[in-house]
């Protein structure tokens, strides 16, 4: 399997990772490595897993198999065992692909409690939600209305930003461009970019755009139904001739 | 027509009647908003919670308000054990908990049947009553005052801790979403566990609300209170503390008016055709949003 990731200093390093809902197994022998810096692509075809893979790295469902490590830049933590709030706290934060926003809140309470829960200290809330509002004004016009009204786009944007006021070291990304307009949709991904690059965010990003998505990823894994299929570069996997396998069968 | 002070005094009734019903409702809410699950004990807790007044007294404590706290405990004490024993093992399964719940509210009403011989029993005053006039024969008690001081600075006190304190948002927002909040890095379990507790506390100080109000309790006196929570939950719509509140004051007083129309065998006819009617109209009640859970996210 070609991989430029290091194996070492890894900010994520996931091996032999299997997630099941019950006797069904949703993805298997899944490994995968995120370096410094890095904008990480996981592909695939509907019910390949990749959803599933992503949310038991959030902790939302424990893995049956595997480890997952994760360097948070100063220490490194095993997160098996760990529960979605523990594994927030170290500084990952998933944005879901549904439901991203919480409906009978404002925009504003939203974005507090993104930080409430996990920086604790209110004015650095309060002064990381100032400046979200900034990169994202069209938060900033709607901020006391409730998030449950805003547009598909704008929800998407307010569920970016309030996984940003935590000022989080790994942002999970579950299909960021569900139910967006093409216009929308470049804003976020350039807006995605730069925070990668001011910020020193790194992502995984599981996306169906796959044009996109290998446009601003560094690598990318591909996955078929359950398990990994093949990984590399971004520009190399974009011209590779497994690409339209995986989707549409060899 | 009746005199409009006797009117005006049925309806000071009902607000105060109707006060007790909000926190009842409201303490379904919040646990049917946190764990997706019907509490069926709660009538029980709000007996326990009067109960334990009782005890209180039983036990040499004369005096009404630390009688009162010891009640309120009981009641928390009880909600924790059910959360524990009874809800926290079955995972959150829909119809289990809706039947062990249940099944724990019997039991609760036959221990304390048991333990009292089942008669209803006296329930002490917080102070002597005396009557103020206000307009020609219209007169209020200051136990009546103190009711409806008391339900709607508690009401008015919970809507408070659910939008601005810490704890109380954690509430909302895994009420919203539970994955969502773990997501923010809030300990789901523990803000369930809150949920339950707040709730049972609730039911507490509505059992001996209730208790005052009508001069005594009985091992079976959640039953009816329990379900007209549950009506009101249904009429507002789950999920609204607002809601439950406006409702259960509009139930409160209809309930005086027809037991002033028609006798007191009308008062409970109001709470379920009033449900039925509205259902008709609007399936997820009067302030019901759809698609309020966060299951999938």
């Amino acid at each position: 399997m070609p991989t430029s990731a290091p194996d070492s200093g890894s900010v994520l390093s996931v091996a032999g990772l299997e997630v099941r809902y019950g006797s069904v197994i949703a993805a298997t022998d899944i490994s995968l490595e995120i370096a410094p810096g890095e904008i990480v692509a996981l592909l695939g075809p509907n019910g390949a897993g990749k959803t599933s893979v992503m949310k038991a790295l959030a902790g939302l469902i424990e893995p049956a198999r595997g480890t997952i490590d994760f360097f948070d830049g100063n220490r490194r933590h095993s997160l098996n065992g760990l529960r979605g709030f523990e594994i927030a706290r170290l500084g990952i934060a998933l944005v879901p692909a549904l439901h991203v926003v919480l409906p009978r809140m404002t925009v504003a309470e939203n974005l507090e409690v993104g930080g409430r829960y996990l920086l604790g200290d209110m004015q650095t809330v309060r002064r990381n939600v100032a400046e979200l509002l900034q990169k994202f004004p069209i938060l900033d016009e709607r901020k006391h209305q409730f998030a449950g009204l805003l547009s598909g786009g704008e929800q998407r944007q307010l569920a970016i930003a309030r996984a940003l006021v935590s000022r989080p070291r790994l942002m999970l990304l579950d299909e960021p461009s569900v139910g967006l307009a093409p216009k929308t949709l470049s804003e976020i991904f350039s807006l995605l970019k730069r925070i990668n690059k001011e910020d020193k965010v790194e992502m995984l990003m599981v996306e169906q755009n796959v044009n996109k998505a290998l446009e601003i990823s560094d690598r990318a894994y591909v996955m078929r139904v359950g398990a990994m299929d093949f990984s590399g570069p971004s520009g190399e996997v974009a011209r590779s001739d497994r690409l339209p396998d995986a989707y549409l069968g060899s | 027509m009746p005199p409009i002070d006797y009117m005006v005094e049925q309806a000071l009734i009902g607000v105060s009647t109707g006060a007790i019903y909000a926190i009842i409702a409201i303490g379904y809410n919040l646990v049917f908003g946190v764990m997706n699950v019907l509490n069926l004990t709660h009538g029980a807790i709000l007996m326990v919670g009067s109960f334990g007044v009782l005890l209180a007294y039983h036990l040499g404590m004369e005096n009404f308000w630390l009688a009162a706290v010891f009640g309120v405990a009981l009641a928390l004490v009880t909600g924790i054990l059910v959360e524990r024993l009874v809800v926290r093992p079955l995972k959150g399964n829909w119809w289990n908990t809706k039947v062990a719940t249940l099944g724990a509210a019997i039991f609760l009403e036959n221990l304390v049947t048991r333990i009292t011989e089942g008669r209803p029993m006296p329930f002490p005053r917080p102070f002597q009553a005396t009557y103020f006039p206000i307009v020609g024969t219209l007169e209020i008690s200051n136990v009546q005052i103190f009711l409806i001081v008391c339900s709607l600075g508690i009401m008015a006190g919970m809507m408070w801790f659910l939008r601005s304190t810490s704890a109380g948002k954690a509430i909302r927002v895994v009420a919203q979403s539970p994955d969502l909040a773990q997501c923010v890095g809030i300990n789901v379990r523990q803000v369930m566990v809150l949920g339950f507790a707040v709730s049972a506390v609730l039911a507490g100080i509505a059992g001996i609300l209730n208790a005052v109000t009508f001069g005594s309790t009985y091992p079976f006196v959640g039953q009816l209170l329990g379900l007209k929570g549950l009506v009101i939950l249904i009429v507002a719509g789950i999920g609204n503390v607002r809601g439950c509140l406006v409702v259960a004051l509009v139930l409160g007083v209809l309930e005086s008016f027809a037991v002033v129309a028609g006798g007191s065998a009308y008062r409970d006819l109001v709470a379920y055709t009033g449900m039925v009617l509205v259902l008709l109209w609007r399936p997820l009640g009067l302030f019901g949003e759809e698609g309020r859970t966060g299951k999938e996210i």
